[in-house]
């Protein structure tokens, strides 16, 4: 009788492995799904466009000070809060 | 039951191809093959034609609980016979030390599964680094590939170098059994001077038959088909020469006792 926890999804999965270290903790990189293809499949070829939105003055200095923090981005930290909320 | 890593230092010398080409004698012969893709780059995983897996080496490696490999275990494209531990990229994030039985999670994880199988297959990644010492560790077989070149055999040396370390320290079970050289050309001058370099070098380690460049090999693996399934030109000598191979990889059938002869003469007057 094999009575042990079955095998689970690790944690940094859909971590890029040339991520700096120490993002993955970051929210942004929590795991989407419960099964992983990113290997197997073919490789993400989205085109970058543009995307031109209004928000208030309070979240630009807030995503600003969040890419300035991780070292990335502003473009990065919203496509990442985008993917984050299933746009994709 | 034989586990058998196929790895090398240097990359793009065929590490997969002979992998692959391993599993597909195995499944010519309706072997129960498994082929665990311990190479980030998932090439293995690919061209047996895995639809999806849910869990990988990455994972399995992470947890390293015993037997918890067998959780990970889908079927290929290629038939019943042959089984996956597919890769996936984040496998990279397991290519380094983590403590000191950091090299034995394979092992630990794949427990008793071996013995549900003829043939284990572990395909390495181009490095002598965390995931090639978990493969070594793991194993019973391992098989150098090389290409007849100036970097790649400096890299086969460096190989059969890590396979007599791990043997040595911490797996007694490990043997290197053969380097072969892949995409030989006789014609080539280099290429002969390497192949004999190899040979002065390693000697009788050197296998015998060199597999040499066969388009039908790309085109059955992009087409996610075992080798031996596939008909172009030149397939059916390399594919008969990956039997020859697992010929020398499998332990030799044990001898038939001699079957007693039974003669009426003896009790004839």
């Amino acid at each position: 009788m094999n009575d042990r926890e079955p095998l689970r999804k690790a944690g940094d999965a859909d971590v890029h492995p040339t991520t700096p270290f120490g993002h993955g903790d970051e929210p942004g990189f929590a795991r989407r799904g419960s099964t992983t293809s990113d290997a197997i499949g073919p490789p993400d070829k989205d085109k970058l466009v543009d995307l031109a939105v209004q928000v208030p003055k309070s979240l630009r200095k807030a995503v600003r000070a969040e890419a300035e923090r991780r070292g990335i981005s502003v473009d990065e930290v919203v496509a990442e809060a985008l993917r984050d909320r299933s746009v994709r | 039951m034989t586990v058998v890593a196929v790895l090398s230092m240097k990359g793009g010398v065929g590490k997969s191809t002979v992998a692959l080409g391993l599993a597909s004698a195995g499944w010519q012969r309706g072997l129960r093959t498994l082929v665990i893709d311990l190479d980030p780059q998932a090439n293995a995983s690919m061209a047996l034609d895995v639809a999806e897996a849910p869990f990988t080496t990455s994972d399995l490696l992470a947890d390293a609980r015993p037997g918890v490999a067998a959780d990970a275990v889908i079927d290929s494209g290629w038939g019943e016979s042959v089984k996956v531990i597919a890769s996936e990229r984040a496998l990279e994030h397991r290519n380094v030390g983590d403590g000191r039985r950091s090299a034995q999670r394979l092992r630990t994880a794949l427990a008793t599964l071996p013995r549900s199988f003829d043939l284990v297959v572990v395909d390495c990644p181009p490095s002598l680094g965390e995931l090639t010492r978990n493969a070594l560790t793991a194993a019973d077989r391992a098989l150098v590939v090389t290409e007849p070149n100036h970097f790649a055999v400096h890299g086969a040396t460096e190989a059969v170098e890590a396979i007599d370390v791990i043997a040595a320290t911490s797996n007694p079970r490990l043997r290197a059994s053969a380097i072969v050289i892949n995409r030989m050309r006789p014609d080539d001058r280099e290429h002969r001077l390497h192949a004999e370099m190899l040979a002065t070098e390693h000697g009788m380690l050197v296998y015998p038959h060199a597999l040499p460049e066969c388009a039908g090999i790309p085109q059955s693996q992009r087409a996610g088909s075992p080798i031996h399934a596939w008909s172009s030109p030149g397939s059916r000598e390399v594919a008969e020469l990956f039997d020859d191979l697992l010929d020398s990889l499998l332990p030799a059938p044990l001898p038939q006792p001699a079957r007693p002869t039974f003669s009426l003469r003896r009790f004839l007057p």
